[in-house]
């Protein structure tokens, strides 16, 4: 059992007054004086046994008595009194609450989500937050965000506390703990509290360096939901899209299976029959559709379940499908070499085609070239030969001497099954005096092939174009000499595909879209399925990079105006397996310490001093009501 | 009744439609408590009024004017006739004028019904005699027996000159009384009781004197029912004495219980003396106490 506190035991002194309002009762200075004919009746019913009675005498200071106790209301609210919670000593305490996915789950049909689960704990926290205690409200999805700093003001909190909605984004709670430890650097405290559902890593490696209190919410109700939704190309103008449906952990019900419908749709337009699906608790299903794609096209997945699911968001998954199209690739005939070797290759146009120098095609995949001018030429991949990147120059030169390789990158895509040890060099990349690899990764390059006096081949990527600079001229080597070479721009076609998105594809999950290649230096707007429209500035680029995606659906960007056209339609999709699981953790294992979940709501000091003057309140009517009321009224 | 009431008015007490009323009507005693003296009061024994009684045989010695000589001439044996004996009734009035008197109009309404009695009384030719005591000034009034129309104004000027303010107990009033009055009657008293005094005796001694007491209690409305709010400091108006009260909720009950309780007893007092006794309301009409509570309890015809 706790004991009531006080915030304010000064207030304690106000008890003094009891004596005065004593004093002041039995002198009773201000006592209405009343002539009467006489007073033969009055004495006979005073000196009564019933009047004298020890019943009636009480009744008889009974306005003594009420005053008492009313003296008593208002001082014990002036004093402030609480009931001790769990975290009674805590002066300051940051809350963290998660916001992601899996805390829009209800428990039961027509049931809470567990954010609002939370929202009430979190309310009920504030209703009994002390005087000198204040809180902090720390959300975190994807990303953790300061809902207040440490304050005391409800008002402030409440506001705070309702503004939060869910995101349907994975969680991050490392992001939320970093936030926290730097909020620890400013203004100190002991101890944390953490209000989620467990839906996150069962380890980090977050050197904690405060006491956190990890308060785990109910669990929800049963939910499948789509955790994967890809596309991989099946010949020419098909693709072959691929779903994964995946059962939560926490199905009650016997037998514990789950009937649901799919439905695939192809820009609005169904995709043969929606397909009936049996998913077993825990259980994982996939499912295959064939979609044609000669153009660009747009998918949506639709789930359907037949019960109760507790997770609406992941029920809904996007995909956009470039056009089923050859790579385009862009060789000037000076590179005889290359385009002898690309024809080779399937899926692969070349421009200029035939013996043509010049084409009308703006748009290319892929872009290999030993003509300087070719380095203002846009594409997702490029590969430049003979030549130094025009912000190296300074740093690397070459000299007409034969080199070797000495080693390269295996891993890199580009370099993938490849051998250079056999490539005999007739130019020789040198660094500059004083100048390292460390000066070229300032700049944004890196090297992935190392001569014997200098970097042999760069690879640069701004946003998600990639560029490599090969620094010595095929001609210069015996490379194409090797089967090596045709493997190289095998991988660079594989890449180019990969990047133009040719090959494969995978439903954008939430969070944040990828840039966007539009206009330099322009205003877009950017419409999400909910919520308000928000315009954004291009770069210098041409990109439009960091639109957020929190929640699941279509995003619609479009030029700034009224008649502004549609620029790009992205659907973005939960499909994250571990949201969709629900599967709550019952503790986080951190490098030093493990930090058990408490089932039990954290209960903060309950402050009284409201119903401790509500008390006062009523004993003042009682008084009013008793003692001026009309005679004989009862 | 316009008219009535534009008229200059005989006394202050009573309009003239309601003294006219007033005149017609006639007190109805229980018991025939009269005087020697001859009046309108007939008696069981035979007398010298008008009124033919019966017929009894002469003995010697009875008066020869009273032998009905039509029969002496018929039978030849004389007969004496007998008439009614007639006497006069004393009412006689007291008015408490103490203090406890002067609230809520008590004495005002006292004086109008003991104006209303003793007119009464002189219209039906019987002496009436008041007296107001506990004055302010001279402690005891006395108005001395009069009968007749022609003591109407008197008895209206001697009423409307009293004026409450003294502070005797009733009973050693009514002592003060007895040692003045003669005559027997009834003994119309007008008060409000409240005295700390031995009424038992007051009664007893009254009756004992011949006076059949009409004791008429005088309450104003918040003595029938008080107000009590809150802490108060009562001072009694004629002894000055003190007493605090608190309002709680039952005392008022209790009151009302006591004061109910008085009230019985007051009425046991005056029945068991062969008297009446009625508790009115300060506050009521004066028609109302008159025309009917008094007249329903058949204090009057």
């Amino acid at each position: 059992m706790s004991w009531p506190g006080f915030y304010s035991l000064g207030g304690a002194w106000l008890f003094l007054l009891m004596g005065p309002l004593v004093l002041l009762y039995f002198l009773k200075l201000r006592r209405p004086r009343q002539e009467v004919p006489s007073l033969v009746l009055w004495r006979q019913v005073l000196n009564d046994n019933r009047v004298n009675s020890p019943l009636q005498k009480f009744k008889r200071n009974l306005l003594l008595l009420l005053q008492l106790l009313l003296l008593c209301a208002i001082v014990l609210a002036a004093m402030q009194p609480y009931m001790r919670g769990n975290v009674a000593d805590v002066q300051r305490l940051p809350i963290l609450i998660d916001t992601s996915a899996s805390m829009g789950a209800l428990d039961r049909a027509g049931g809470v989500s567990r954010l609002e689960a939370a929202r009430q704990q979190v309310h009920r926290m504030i209703d009994g937050l002390g005087s000198k205690q204040e809180i902090a409200l720390i959300t975190y999805s994807r990303t953790a965000r300061k809902l207040t700093d440490f304050t005391s003001n409800k008002r402030i909190l409440r506001e705070a506390l309702d503004s939060l909605v869910v995101e349907d984004v994975p969680s991050d709670i490392e992001d939320a703990l970093r936030m926290t430890a730097a909020l620890a650097q400013t203004e100190p405290f002991e101890r944390v509290l953490l209000l989620s559902d467990g839906n996150f890593p069962s380890r980090s490696d977050f050197p904690l360096p405060f006491r956190l209190e990890y308060q785990k919410l109910e669990p929800a109700g049963p939910n499948i939901g789509i955790t994967a939704f890809n596309a991989r190309r099946a010949g020419d103008n098909q693709w072959d899209v691929f779903a994964s449906i995946e059962g939560s952990q926490n199905f009650t019900d016997t037998p514990a299976t789950v009937t649901a419908t799919l439905e695939l749709l192809q820009d609005g337009q169904p995709v043969g029959e929606p397909q009936r699906i049996i998913i077993s608790q825990g259980q994982m299903q996939r499912l295959a559709w064939t979609v044609h794609g000669e153009s660009a096209t747009s998918l949506e997945l639709r789930l359907t379940t037949d019960g109760f699911d507790s997770l609406a968001s992941d029920n809904y998954a996007y995909l956009d499908l470039a056009p089923a199209r050859p790579v385009w690739v862009y060789v000037p005939q000076s590179l005889f070499r290359h385009r002898l070797a690309f024809r080779g290759i399937p899926g692969v146009r070349i421009f200029p085609e035939g013996d043509s120098t010049t084409t009308s095609q703006t748009t290319f995949d892929i872009i290999v070239s030993d003509d300087p001018a070719d380095l203002s030429r846009t594409a997702r991949t490029r590969l430049f030969v003979g030549i130094i990147p025009p912000e190296l120059q300074a740093f690397i030169t070459t000299r007409e001497e034969p080199s070797l390789v000495v080693d390269w990158q295996r891993s890199d895509d580009l370099l993938r099954y490849l051998n250079l040890d056999d490539h005999v060099l007739m130019t020789k990349p040198v660094w500059a005096e004083g100048v390292g690899e460390a000066d070229l990764e300032e700049r944004g390059f890196e090297v992935l092939v190392y001569g014997q006096s200098g970097p042999l081949l760069l690879r640069q990527r701004v946003g998600d174009d990639l560029t490599f600079y090969q620094l010595f001229h095929t001609h210069d080597s015996t490379q194409h000499y090797s089967i090596y070479f045709v493997m190289m721009l095998q991988n660079l076609v594989e890449i180019a595909m990969h990047q133009a998105g040719l090959s494969e594809t995978a439903a954008q999950p939430t969070g944040v879209l990828p840039p966007l290649r539009v206009s330099p230096q322009m205003n877009y707007q950017v419409k999400p399925p909910r919520g308000s429209t928000r315009t954004m500035r291009s770069d210098p680029n041409a990109l439009l990079a960091g639109i957020a995606a929190p929640y699941v659906g279509r995003y619609v960007v479009q030029e700034s105006g009224l008649t502004g056209s549609a620029v790009a339609q992205i659907g973005a999709s939960l499909v994250s397996a571990r949201e969709s699981s629900l599967h709550a953790q019952p503790a986080i294992e951190f490098r030093e310490q493990s930090v058990q979940a408490n089932l039990a709501e954290v209960k903060t000091d309950h402050s009284y001093w409201r119903t401790v003057l509500f008390v006062g309140l009523i004993i003042m009517v009682l008084e009013w009501w008793y003692f001026q009321r009309k005679p004989g009224g009862w | 009744m316009t008219q009535a009431s534009n008229q200059p008015r005989i006394t202050e007490l009573l309009d003239h439609q309601l003294l006219s009323y007033i005149e017609r009507m006639r007190l109805n005693p229980n018991r025939r408590l009269t005087n020697r003296s001859r009046g309108e009061h007939l008696r069981g024994r035979s007398g010298q009024s008008n009124e033919f009684a019966d017929y009894r045989d002469y003995t010697a010695g009875d008066d020869v004017r009273f032998i009905d000589w039509n029969i002496f001439a018929r039978l030849r044996r004389p007969y004496l006739k007998i008439f009614q004996q007639e006497e006069e009734m004393h009412v006689t009035v007291l008015i408490d004028a103490s203090t406890s008197m002067t609230f809520e109009d008590k004495l005002t309404r006292a004086k109008q019904l003991a104006a209303a009695f003793g007119v009464m009384g002189l219209m039906n030719l019987e002496r009436v005699s008041v007296y107001a005591f506990n004055q302010r000034n001279n402690g005891i009034g006395v108005l001395r027996p009069c009968i007749g129309r022609q003591s109407m104004r008197k008895l209206f000027a001697f009423i409307e000159k009293i004026e409450g303010g003294g502070e005797a107990p009733l009973d050693e009033a009514i002592d003060l009384m007895l040692t003045r009055h003669r005559g027997r009657g009834i003994a119309v008293v007008l008060s409000d009781f409240l005295t700390h005094g031995d009424l038992r005796r007051s009664f007893n001694v009254l009756h004992s004197a011949g006076l059949e007491p009409f004791a008429i209690q005088i309450l104003g409305p918040t003595e029938l029912d008080p107000e009590l709010t809150g802490d108060l400091r009562m001072i009694d108006s004629e002894t000055g004495q003190m007493l605090d009260v608190s309002a709680a909720g039952d005392l008022i009950g209790l009151y009302h219980e006591y004061r109910e309780n008085f009230t019985r007893n007051l009425e046991q007092l005056t029945r068991h003396r062969s008297g009446r006794f009625v508790c009115i309301n300060a506050g009521d009409d004066l028609r109302h106490i008159l025309f009917d509570v008094l007249r329903r309890r058949g204090w009057v015809r």
